[in-house]
Parts: C-alpha cells; sequence; structure tokens
C-alpha cells in the first residue's frame, strides 16, 4: 500500500495510466485531497496527457487513401501472398539480397541455362554424328550414330516435342 | 468471422498512418508502410489472438516493416528514401486549444527518440504499458521508467525555468 511520502512520478503515473491495484488508487486520492501540491502536479499531468491525444488527431480524420482499403476487400489472404509482390509499396519491390523472391528468380534462371546448354550440347552432338563422326558410341553402338535420328535436327525442324534419339528409335 | 477481423483492421488504418506518420515524415512513405503493414497482417491474421489488442499487434508489425526498410536504406542507400523522422503532426480545436498542443509538439520534438516512443504510444496511442514494451522490443519496466522520465522533461519543456537548459524548443 502506498502513502503519500511514496507517491513518486513512477506512481503518479500509473495512477494516471489506470495501473495501479484498487488499493493503491484508494492510497492516491487520500493523498490528493491531503496535499494541494500533488493535486496540482496530478492536474498538470492530467491537462499534458489530454494535450498529448490532441498530437497528430487530425491525421484520424484523414480520409483513408482507397489503395490502403482495397487490400482488405480482396479478402483471400492466400491469395496476397502470391500477389504480394506486385502490391508491394514502391520502396519494397527491389528484391533484396536473399530474399525469397531473389531467390525463386535465381533458381528459375538457372533450371533455364541448364535446359538451353542440354539442347545446345545435344544439337551439336548429333550434328557431330551425322557429318560423319565414328558411328558408335561405347554402350550405344547404334543409338546417338543413326542417322535417322539426326534427321530432324538436320532439317531444321527441332523443337522441344521432337522426340530425344537415345536409343534405336527415334 | 473473416468479415469482422477486416473491419477491424480498417478501423485501425487511421491509427496506422498517424504511427507511420510519426516515424517518417513524408506521407506517401508512411502509407506504403502501411500498405506493407497490412499486407503482412493479413498474411499472418492466423497469429493474431482474438482478445488481444489488434492495434498494438498491427504496430508490432509496423515498427517491424519501419525497421526492415531502415536497415536495408542503411545498407543500400540509394534503394530507399527513407529517413529517421522526429514527428508530423495535424491539429485540430479552437485557438487556444490549437496553440496549447503546438507548444506541446515543440516540446515533444525536443524529446530523445526513446522517450518520444514510449510517450506517443502510451499517452497519444492509448497502449497500456505491457503491448508498448511488445510494440519497442524493451522490458516493462524499461517502458515505465523511460515514460516517467518522458513526461519530466516534457513539463520541463513546456513550464522552463528561467536561466535552466530545455526552454529552448524547436519546430519538428
Amino acid at each position: 500500500m502506498l502513502n503519500s511520502r511514496m507517491m513518486g512520478e513512477d506512481a503518479i503515473q500509473q495512477y494516471l495510466g489506470g495501473e495501479l491495484p484498487p488499493p493503491d488508487v484508494a492510497a492516491v486520492e487520500s493523498a490528493l485531497r491531503q496535499d494541494p501540491g500533488l493535486a496540482a502536479r496530478v492536474q498538470s499531468l492530467q491537462r499534458q496527457n489530454k494535450q498529448l491525444h490532441g498530437l497528430c488527431a487530425g491525421i484520424l480524420q484523414e480520409p483513408v487513401p482507397e489503395h490502403l482499403i482495397s487490400i482488405l476487400r480482396d479478402t483471400e489472404p492466400a491469395a496476397k501472398r502470391h500477389s504480394k509482390a506486385h502490391s508491394l509499396p514502391r520502396f519494397f519491390t527491389a528484391p533484396s539480397r536473399g530474399s525469397w523472391r531473389g531467390r525463386v528468380i535465381t533458381g528459375r534462371r538457372i533450371r533455364e541455362t541448364w535446359a538451353v546448354l542440354l539442347a545446345l550440347l545435344i544439337g551439336i552432338g548429333i550434328g557431330w554424328i551425322a557429318h560423319g563422326a565414328p558411328t558408335s558410341f561405347a554402350g550405344h553402338p547404334q543409338g546417338l550414330g543413326d542417322s535417322r535420328c539426326a534427321a530432324p535436327i538436320l532439317d531444321g525442324q527441332f523443337a522441344a516435342s521432337a522426340p530425344l534419339c537415345c536409343g534405336t528409335h527415334c | 468471422m473473416m468479415d469482422d477481423v477486416l473491419g477491424l483492421l480498417e478501423a485501425e488504418i487511421p491509427r496506422l498512418r498517424r504511427y507511420a506518420r510519426y516515424l517518417v515524415r513524408d506521407v506517401d512513405m508512411a502509407d506504403d508502410l502501411v500498405q506493407e503493414a497490412l499486407v503482412r497482417a493479413l498474411s499472418n491474421l492466423d497469429k493474431w489472438q482474438r482478445g488481444t489488442n489488434l492495434r498494438s499487434w498491427l504496430f508490432v508489425i509496423l515498427r517491424n516493416v519501419y525497421i526492415n526498410e531502415l536497415r536495408r536504406a542503411r545498407s543500400h542507400p540509394q534503394s530507399s528514401e527513407l529517413q529517421p523522422n522526429d514527428m508530423a503532426l495535424g491539429v485540430q480545436g479552437s485557438q487556444e486549444w490549437r496553440q496549447a498542443v503546438v507548444e506541446m509538439e515543440k516540446a515533444f520534438a525536443s524529446l530523445s527518440s526513446e522517450h518520444k516512443d514510449v510517450l506517443y504510444l502510451v499517452a497519444v496511442e492509448g497502449l497500456e504499458y505491457e503491448e508498448a514494451a511488445v510494440v519497442l522490443d524493451i522490458p516493462v519496466g524499461t517502458v515505465r521508467s523511460r515514460l516517467s522520465r518522458a513526461r519530466v522533461a516534457l513539463r520541463a519543456l513546456m513550464h522552463p525555468v528561467p536561466g535552466e537548459p530545455g526552454g529552448e524548443q524547436r519546430t519538428c
């Protein structure tokens, strides 16, 4: 329990903030009745609180920009997660080093690079074989050397949908 | 059920905008912070516990967004225009009241950022000490002591003793 001599700034703060337990509230109020100086200090703090409440109050009256409200109207959180990169504010759009967005993009680029390299190697290999290179590889006596397999490439018709020639059939 | 949470979130947007405006001076940047905080809040809505203070939960998110962006701005100076802010205010009311609040604004702006942070969250936004402690990521005892010192400093700035330092007030 507080007495008037213990009525320090902390106790007053807690009293004003509604943080004191009921017995201490009663003690503070009793002290306020008996000590005009303390009462004046508490009044001053209450006035300070009211003025602080007035700070930035005009911002609360401003109309909320539509784009902020529309974030909430699109109510599917999962969809928001996926569309996050599109909805990010201007200074968040560049993927930071090591961010998940950066990693996803890097991974996709690596896969694309490997696919192009693989296609190129296959094309070179088939072309090399078709132009009189040894007609068999160890373990593949007929496969890669089969001129029928190279035909689609030589005709300029190679496409991703063309079957790979890796055995006796094309 | 989702709708009522969204309604609660929407009702907090003005408070979020004010806190963001406190953190960064620029209005557009403040709204960008709010936008990012709302997106993150929606993505993590399952982590908010009903019955707890939604405002303080949103403030934690907003502050984290702000701190992350500040860190990025420091490591990549050209990637962000964010600057630490002292204060950006809007005042309404009678002439006398406005004058009093303007005086308060000047005094408030003269406080240290540590004092301003606790005073803003507790006295302006009405957060409990424990909630302010979570937002600022400091112990609740530190909130109490900083708040106490902030109020004393503010009172000294508002009613300076002639000849003592602290009487000088600067516009924020």
